[in-house]
């Protein structure tokens, strides 16, 4: 990424920080928790076990901390001919495409658990957009801040996600 | 379960948590990348992540997270849940690596009637590198065990 493909970076990112998109992800169903649990090898019965979920107070199983906010996509996706070389979805914004992604770094803020039968969706928004010199040459830095609420409209979980691109 | 829970009345600064060790596999890669709709090549075609650079398949940035949250929860859980969780991803792992999760409490108050934990956590490497550096508050806002 030489000095011109960060300064377009940059400028179209400063155009978009702070317009909030806001996107309806679908539903936590007991079987999604439940696969979720497995996948990252958690036997915690509260993600499993609707009874024990219900001693504990909560209307149903609820979701491991970091569910919500690992989905990357939360419906059909493209078909594989439609993805870049890479595996991963086309850029919808031209500009991106052809850089490497990767994340780096998180914080979650958790305000309530996910509990299945939650309907998600989520407004999210750039909130800041910068550039470093690394060693292996120009890294921009791309943060973003999501607001997951559910269909009763309270907020679950506060994410805030740094993108590298390189 | 109730009689084994950790409750805020046992937790002092300077406590260690349990820690968490695991060695992730292709099948756990695979699954993760299932379960959160994940396609990128780098978490399970070991050719094409070499081709980028990397020696095997690798650990997707959220699954060093979850398990980050894994700590925190066979940890707190029931009693305590997590309020905030903060990672930075430093370096990156590959399939097969043995992965060490450890914290420690540096600051335990109480806010209004709830009892409020901060953790230092690290996720180390087979060679003792922190990959993971994250810090995480959590809140324990029910009873006692068997208070209640």
């Amino acid at each position: 990424m030489d000095d011109a493909d960060v300064e377009r970076i940059l400028a179209v990112a400063r155009r978009e920080i702070g317009h909030e998109t806001v996107q309806d992800l679908g539903e936590c169903t007991r079987l999604l928790i439940g696969r979720f649990a497995v996948a990252i090898n958690d036997r915690d019965p509260l993600y499993r076990d609707p009874e024990y979920a219900r001693s504990l107070g909560y209307s149903d199983v609820i979701a491991p901390p970091t569910m919500l906010t690992s989905i990357r996509g939360w419906g059909a996706g493209p078909f594989p001919d439609e993805l870049r070389t890479d595996g991963s979805a086309a850029e919808t914004t031209a500009h991106l495409e052809g850089f490497r992604r990767m994340g780096a770094g998180q914080k979650l803020t958790l305000v309530s658990p996910v509990v299945a039968g939650d309907h998600i969706s989520v407004r999210r928004k750039l909130v800041a957009a910068y550039s470093k010199r690394g060693r292996s040459g120009n890294l921009v830095f791309l943060e973003s801040e999501s607001l997951y609420v559910n269909q009763h409209d309270e907020v679950r979980a506060i994410h805030r996600r740094t993108e590298l691109l390189r | 379960m109730t009689a084994a829970s950790l409750a805020f009345a046992d937790i002092q600064v300077g406590m260690a948590i349990p820690e968490l060790a695991c060695r992730p596999t292709n099948l756990n890669l695979f699954q993760f990348a299932a379960v959160t709709w994940q396609s990128h090549r780098i978490h399970y075609d070991k050719d094409y992540a070499v081709e980028e650079g990397y020696s095997d398949v690798v650990l997707q940035a959220s699954l060093h997270g979850a398990y980050l949250g894994r700590l925190l929860t066979e940890w707190a859980h029931p009693n305590g849940r997590i309020l905030e969780l903060e990672w930075t991803n430093r370096r990156y792992a590959t399939v097969g690596e043995t992965l060490t999760f450890r914290g420690v409490v540096i600051e335990r108050y109480e806010r209004a009637g709830q009892g409020i934990v901060v953790c230092e956590l690290t996720e180390e490497n087979t060679s003792g590198e922190v990959i993971t550096p994250a810090r995480a508050t959590l809140v324990f806002d029910r009873p006692a065990a068997g208070a209640g």
